[in-house]
């Protein structure tokens, strides 16, 4: 039955119904019975003088009697059937989404592994993996002397930075970098400082991912090879445009000491979805490590 | 009666069935020919009121609306409650897909697709979706991430992507142009809508492939509620809107009648709507703006597209809803059961924002006399 109010049946007389007072809807004084417009309607009732052409039946009004049965209901839904079908599906895709996460309960809560494997660790000069064809593409910008490994591009560069990435696309990217300190002056303070940098620039919620405790490591400076630290901060990385993903940010970083005596943080960047981070850094050729030389960069006294 | 603005023979009520101007306001006519106060998909509504489900919902009713509202906040409700939980995954499928469900309910609602289900879902979502594919999969391939903050990657997210969606949104929806059933500016808007919602669906997809993928119960949820009010509000409304609003405005006919002015605003009004959302996001962003300050600035945005919609269909209505034929109906805003050409005559609604159905009957009397008055002609 289609939902029609009671008023609307009692239009079939000449004389109007009296109109549901619907919000903002106004009356007009023809139409206002209980009003001065009741001599107005009367005056000029003349069914010919305001029935459209195709509607010339005197007596009739724009209001008509309740249709009749067998007419289409007006809402194809039921009352609150909107409300129903809607929260079906959306219980359905949020239950299959809740399921598919039980099920694959990736890296947010477990993270484990171990430092990329071509990091060189203290001590040990021999990398764990076999090294990578020589490149015979090294990169020089004002900052360092950068080794471009066979398969990597070079996607993005700044005075005190530059980005490699994998060609073939995907997630994955390697930076290198270096930047003036002013109040740290140990690995472990900049290991809390890039994490800080993480939670500013990205995701509040980064954190220095579990079963990663930081390694000591080095890197290769003008003035000789300077003590590091490998951290890995897990976190969730939304680039600008809206590509996020679970990621693990590696950095191997040390503070170095410049010509003139200022500290200056020197560190690689390793990015990857949090599923494919250990076999991207482990695919990192060793040489990139050793053979990219930090300008004026001296290990600290 | 004569209608004061037609001067057309008009049944005696508040809205001039012809015109859809207000009647009884002849000493002011801009306030009864182009009756700001009363939307004309909506009457119960001013044309500027920043109303988001009346403009992208314009088919259906109160009642019906009412419902759609409900089940929207009900859906916002859930996405909560699965991110305090830590099912962000579960959070993020019922993100993606709340505002497209709600848009595909009300199509399926208003039968806004006339008798073509299969070509207006399969031109508009379906294209939308494969559309979105292609284009985030290639953008992310193209422009690619950066470990920090530099111009060429931030240019490409922020300006030349937003562009190139804009552009390729709509096209979906402008397929079914030429189809003369859905010659109305109105179809073109919710059209282009469902495109955007495609769109959306797939870019979300996307972006969030690897999270949903590798993502388990998180315990550490509290920095996904921005994201995901983002995914689930504010960029499908983005993208929703200004698909509809590209497409309404390549759809019109004409660019005369008093709305011109509206019909060339279309597209600037987009481009700047869609950079300053993407571009002015990430200038707040980076200069360490609080988060759900950020929320409301986009979402500010979003609203100014929706307000221009209003206007722009407002204007199209009135002007498309002229010299129709006269037929029984029950309007789905104010349930009358009437005699109406292209407006009620009871609240003013256009009968092209109503469901495409026919939803009353001519009494047996006026069948009759027309019937009597077609013999003796």
């Amino acid at each position: 039955m289609t939902d029609v109010p009671p008023d609307a049946s009692m239009g079939s007389g000449l004389t109007p119904p009296a109109p549901a007072d619907y919000a903002g809807i106004a009356l007009p004084s023809s139409l206002d019975a209980t009003g001065a417009g009741d001599a107005q309607f009367a005056a000029s009732a003349s069914p010919s003088s305001y029935l459209p052409p195709g509607y010339m039946v005197p007596g009739s009004s724009p209001y008509l009697p309740p249709p009749p049965s067998g007419t289409a209901r007006l809402h194809r839904t039921g009352h609150n059937g909107v409300i129903a079908i809607v929260s079906a599906i959306l219980i359905v895709v949020g239950s299959a989404g809740a399921v598919y996460a039980a099920l694959h309960t990736g890296g947010g809560t477990a993270i484990t592994g171990s430092v990329p494997a071509n990091v060189p660790v203290t001590g040990s000069s021999i990398p764990t993996a076999p090294p990578a064809p020589a490149s015979t593409d090294t990169v020089v910008t004002p900052f360092a002397t950068v080794f471009v490994p066979n398969g990597f591009s070079v996607t993005d560069q700044g005075s005190d930075y530059i980005v490699l990435t994998p060609d073939g696309a995907g997630d994955e990217a390697v930076g290198v970098q270096a930047e003036p300190l002013t109040s740290t002056t140990t690995d472990a303070e900049l290991d809390q400082a890039l994490l800080a940098g993480d939670r500013q620039n990205g995701d509040p919620s980064a954190a220095f991912c579990k079963a990663k405790p930081a390694t000591s490591t080095q890197v290769v400076g003008s003035g000789g090879d300077i003590a590091a630290h490998a951290i890995s901060v897990c976190e969730n990385v939304t680039p600008t445009g809206g590509a996020a993903f679970a990621a693990e940010d590696g950095y191997v970083d040390a503070v170095a000491k410049g010509s003139d005596g200022k500290y200056k943080a020197v560190f690689f960047e390793i990015l990857a979805p949090i599923g494919q981070y250990q076999a991207f850094a482990n695919s990192l050729p060793a040489a990139l490590f050793t053979q990219t030389v930090f300008t004026d960069a001296s290990p600290l006294p | 009666m004569t209608c004061d603005h037609c001067g057309k023979q008009v049944p005696d009520a508040v809205f001039c069935t012809n015109c859809g101007a207000h009647q009884g306001l002849a000493g002011d006519a801009i306030a009864a020919q182009e009756r700001p106060q009363h939307f004309a998909a909506h009457p119960g509504e001013h044309v500027s009121q920043p109303s988001v489900l009346s403009t992208l919902f314009p088919h259906l009713g109160h009642q019906k609306l009412h419902e759609f509202r409900t089940a929207f906040l009900l859906g916002v409700a859930t996405i909560v409650v699965l991110v305090a939980t830590g099912l962000i995954v579960a959070a993020l499928l019922v993100s993606i897909f709340l505002v497209p469900t709600l848009y595909l309910v009300s199509l399926y609602e208003a039968q806004v697709y006339r008798n073509e289900p299969a070509l207006v879902l399969g031109a508009t979502l379906v294209g939308g979706i494969i559309l979105g594919l292609v284009v985030t999969v290639l953008a992310d391939h193209i422009i690619g991430i950066s470990l920090r903050t530099s111009t060429g990657p931030i240019l490409g997210y922020t300006v030349l992507l937003p562009v190139i969606q804009l552009i390729v949104m709509p096209l979906p929806a402008l397929v079914l142009r030429s189809r003369p059933q859905f010659g109305e500016t109105i179809d073109g808007l919710v059209f282009g809508v469902a495109a955007g919602l495609g769109f959306s669906i797939a870019e979300s997809f996307v972006h969030y492939s690897r999270v949903i993928a590798d993502e388990g119960v998180q315990t550490n949820s509290a920095s996904w509620i921005y994201p995901m009010v983002s995914l689930a509000v504010l960029v499908p409304l983005m993208h929703g809107s200004t698909a509809g609003a590209i497409a309404a405005t390549l759809w019109r006919p004409s660019r005369g009648g008093s709305g011109r002015w509206v019909s060339y605003l279309g597209i600037p009004m987009a481009l700047i709507a869609v950079v300053a959302f993407y571009a002015g996001g990430h200038i707040l962003v980076s200069h360490d703006t609080a988060p759900l300050l950020v929320l409301f600035f986009q979402g500010a945005i979003v609203l100014s597209v929706i307000v221009y919609i209003r206007h722009l269909v407002h204007h199209a209505l009135l002007e498309e809803g002229r010299d129709l034929g006269y037929r029984a109906i029950v309007c789905a805003h104010c349930h009358h059961h009437v005699m109406a050409a292209g407006f009620c005559p009871s609240c003013g609604a256009a009968l092209a924002a109503s469901p495409r159905r026919e939803t009353g009957a001519a009494p047996v009397a006026v069948v009759a006399a027309d019937a009597t008055a077609g013999a003796r002609t």
